[in-house]
């Protein structure tokens, strides 16, 4: 009896085993076809993996879909729903996609660094940076100086949201400069209302808008190029340079009866909705800082969202002296994971200036300054388009997303977290931010 | 996708009828063998392809994990101790196991605890009241750990101070006139991280109440009946009679849902992501691994892990064992 339960069992994890090796083999055979066309003889199927979301999938694949129909290339769309992790899984597993459309350029450089990616070449790279708002080839270079990713589609962060009618009913107007916001700040205090929404929550990835604040902010205080050598590591969050940007922010984030709901409420309210109290009646704040993205659904509510152009009043994030444009954009870049000759077409068109049509109907802004404004889909946009990206004097790539992920997906969303709960003070913050960079 | 669905058939038939056909050969190779050395052979034969399974997907990756761990963050170069030395000497990572101990100490008790006096109640019950009792109790057990976070947020939940609470804590302090809490941000005495414990507890105590509730009910009446007529009462009974009867099933559970607790990741994943003090050693390795990019500490976690919970494997072990021997 107790042998014929042995001998069940023993072929039970046998079978088990043998469907495990066979799932295995599998996908290394999936692997070795991606080694064998990686000739450049020109694959037929292109698999193109990105973690976009639903307002701006559906442009994008049209978009695709429509070059890929022409050429005679059959795209395979995998959208992750958790991007980081599911390309480093793939990646380590052997199993890349073809294309991959990165959020993060940090995570980007990463995989270059270690051999997985094929940089564009001179000629293309040339080509774009014709019509390229300046800043974004600089954002997809990678440390050894070659172009790993350019961007499908932008979206704008400088943006101060208002509700327009409420905002000029209580007689106030747009701040110009940095100061100014911090005058109107505590204009609207005297006035007996709360200024600020600030909204951080995000679920595990929460801390991430208050990066975006600082980001603006470090690109305002210690301009372009500094700013770039802070995304790099080379200058500390704590020096002279950008320590201002933290703090002007703390003026704000711990400002008495700055922020609605006090200052620890920004990392328990969603990002995504934190702002729609400036709609209530009376309103529950007057400004909320958000990239373009809380236009849509899901964001804002949906009667705002219908008539945006009467409802909202988009600001530039003002300025530190006036005229002086600087803006934050945010975008998924296109990479490719092997020089294949259609996967390198298809990441190139992506890239390029012809691609986006859908795209803008739909809200998403195209990184190149030629791109016919009156696509998008209303006023707002496009005035956000016209004034704040295609004018701006240096835009810059979200910096979290470039420094090292372990810094710009790990302790740059965690520590602030832990300093707007009370947890640590602005130094301990700043010190555990720059201790966290990667010493090599 | 057919090419797919393909591949999976062939993998089934082929996995399946493939060792179906080795364990074939292997016996007739055995039984080709004379005599004694059959015997000796046989049992080796039926054995080995598993235990060469377990060494190639449990014990290949063990070993690996060990030796990474004592590697840096990329796996390239041998660094000795430094890892175990830089985590036990981060004051966050010692947090997170000073919590994980806080886990280990409040839910395997309190589950037990909870789903023993729900079976003893639920026992006194019509068989009726009893039945729906515990389809209630149990009913979490079939949710999911990030369904079960989602459902507790509606406890939870944390609005500004003005904005109508959707949290049901924060609408009774609504009603109260207080001002609301951000309950997953309360760290004082870690109070958070109890609130995360109670999800967990609430989806686990039905596991518990169902198999301690069984046990109950196999108790011999006549052994109460004996204690009753000694002059016993109700709370001497159930002590000294019916929790001695009892006993491996609560140890069982107590063990069971202690490993489930050492590893616990999705609650305080979804909930909070490790802020706010509530970090626990699982979550810590995630965000290791899969944030840093860091084999090396990753590794390390895996590995510290693994010893803590070793000795509760080997007491389990041992334990099924007696049990084992006294039937």
């Amino acid at each position: 009896m107790i042998n014929r339960r042995a001998t069940t069992t023993a072929i039970a994890a046998l079978g088990v085993a043998g469907l495990a090796s066979g799932c295995l083999s599998a996908g290394n055979e999936n692997a070795n076809s991606d080694g064998s066309a990686a000739s450049g003889a020109g694959k037929s199927t292109i698999s193109v993996m990105y973690g976009l979301g639903p307002d701006t999938e559906p442009g994008f694949k049209a978009d695709l879909s429509k070059f890929a129909e022409a050429e005679g290339i059959t795209i395979e769309f995998i959208k992750a729903a958790s991007w980081d992790t599911e390309i480093r899984t793939k990646v380590q597993g052997g199993n890349p996609p073809d294309v991959g459309l990165f959020p993060q350029p940090g995570l980007m450089c990463d995989l270059a660094k270690q051999g997985e990616l094929i940089p564009y070449d001179a000629a293309t790279v040339a080509t774009n940076k014709e019509t390229l708002v300046p800043g974004v080839i600089e954002a997809g270079t990678c440390a050894d100086g070659e172009v790993y990713g350019l961007p499908s589609a932008l979206s704008v962060k400088s943006v101060l949201w208002t509700d327009a009618p409420a905002f000029a009913a209580a007689g106030y107007t747009a701040p110009t400069t940095l100061d100014e916001l911090l005058t109107l700040t505590d204009t609207i205090k005297a006035d007996g209302t709360t200024p600020w929404c600030i909204a951080a929550e995000s679920g595990a990835a929460t801390g991430w808008p208050i990066t975006d604040w600082i980001e603006d902010l470090v690109l305002r205080f210690a301009g372009a190029e500094n700013y770039d050598k802070w995304v790099t590591g080379e200058l500390k969050n704590d020096s002279p340079e950008i320590r201002p940007a933290w703090e002007y922010f703390e003026k704000i984030a711990f400002g008495d009866g700055y922020v609605r709901g006090g200052t620890k409420s920004i990392v328990a309210t969603n990002f995504q909705t934190g702002g729609n109290a400036m709609f209530e009646q009376p309103p529950g704040c007057y400004l909320f800082k958000q990239a373009t993205f809380v236009a849509n659904k899901g964001g804002f509510p949906d009667t705002v969202i219908a008539d945006l152009d009467t409802k909202t009043g988009p600001l530039p994030f003002p300025a530190k002296t006036v005229g002086d444009n600087a803006v934050l954009i945010g975008g998924d870049i296109a990479a490719a994971f092997n020089n294949d000759a259609n996967t390198l077409k298809v990441r190139n068109f992506i890239a390029s200036k012809e691609n986006g049509t859908e795209q803008q109907k739909a809200g998403g802004f195209s990184p190149h300054t030629t791109a016919d404004v009156s696509l998008l889909p209303n006023k707002t946009l496009q005035t956000i388009a016209s004034e704040v990206l295609y004018k701006a004097t240096a835009a810059r790539f979200d910096g979290s997303d470039l420094m090292p992920a372990k810094v710009g997906a790990g302790t740059f969303w965690t520590e602030p977290v832990k300093w707007l709960s009370g947890q640590q003070d602005l130094d301990a913050t700043l010190k555990n931010i720059d201790d966290s960079y990667p010493t090599s | 996708m057919d090419i797919k669905i393909l591949n999976a058939v062939i993998a089934i038939i082929g996995g399946i009828g493939g060792a179906i056909i080795i364990f074939w050969i292997l016996n007739k190779l055995a039984e080709s063998l004379k005599g004694k050395w059959e015997d000796r052979v046989k049992p080796w034969m039926f054995a080995g392809p598993a235990i060469l399974a377990i060494a190639v997907y449990l014990i290949y990756p063990a070993v690996v994990t060990l030796q990474y761990s004592f590697a840096n963050e990329d796996s390239t170069a041998y660094v000795g101790f430094q890892n175990y030395i830089d985590l036990f000497t981060d004051d966050g990572f010692l947090s997170v196991l000073y919590n994980n101990v806080l886990w280990i100490v409040v839910v395997p008790a309190l589950t037990v605890v909870l789903g023993l006096g729900v079976a003893v109640l639920a026992d006194r019950l019509r068989p009726p009241g009893e039945k729906a009792s515990k389809t209630f109790i149990f009913l979490p057990m079939a949710i999911s750990m990030v369904g079960a976070a989602t459902i507790w947020r509606t406890i939870y939940d944390y609005q500004p101070e003005g904005a109508p609470q959707t949290g049901m804590l924060n609408a009774i302090l609504a009603f109260f006139d207080q001002a609301p809490v951000f309950w997953y941000g309360e760290s004082t005495l870690h109070f958070n991280s109890l609130l995360l414990m109670i999800i967990l507890i609430w989806t686990q105590v039905g596991f518990s109440m169902v198999l301690l509730s069984s046990a109950i009910k196999s108790v011999p009446e006549d052994t109460v009946e004996a204690g009753r007529i000694d002059g016993a009462g109700e709370r001497r009974i159930f002590f000294n009679i019916i929790v001695p009867q009892i006993w491996p099933t609560v140890i069982t559970v107590f063990i069971t849902v202690l490993i489930g607790v050492m590893k616990v990741f999705d609650v305080v994943y979804v909930t909070t992501n490790g802020a706010y003090n509530t970090d626990v050693i699982s979550r810590r390795f995630y965000d290791e691994l899969y944030t840093q990019g860091n084999n090396g500490y990753a590794s390390a976690i895996v590995v510290i892990l693994m010893l803590a919970i070793t000795p509760v494997l080997v007491y389990q072990i041992r334990h099924f064992r007696k049990e084992e021997a006294a039937r």
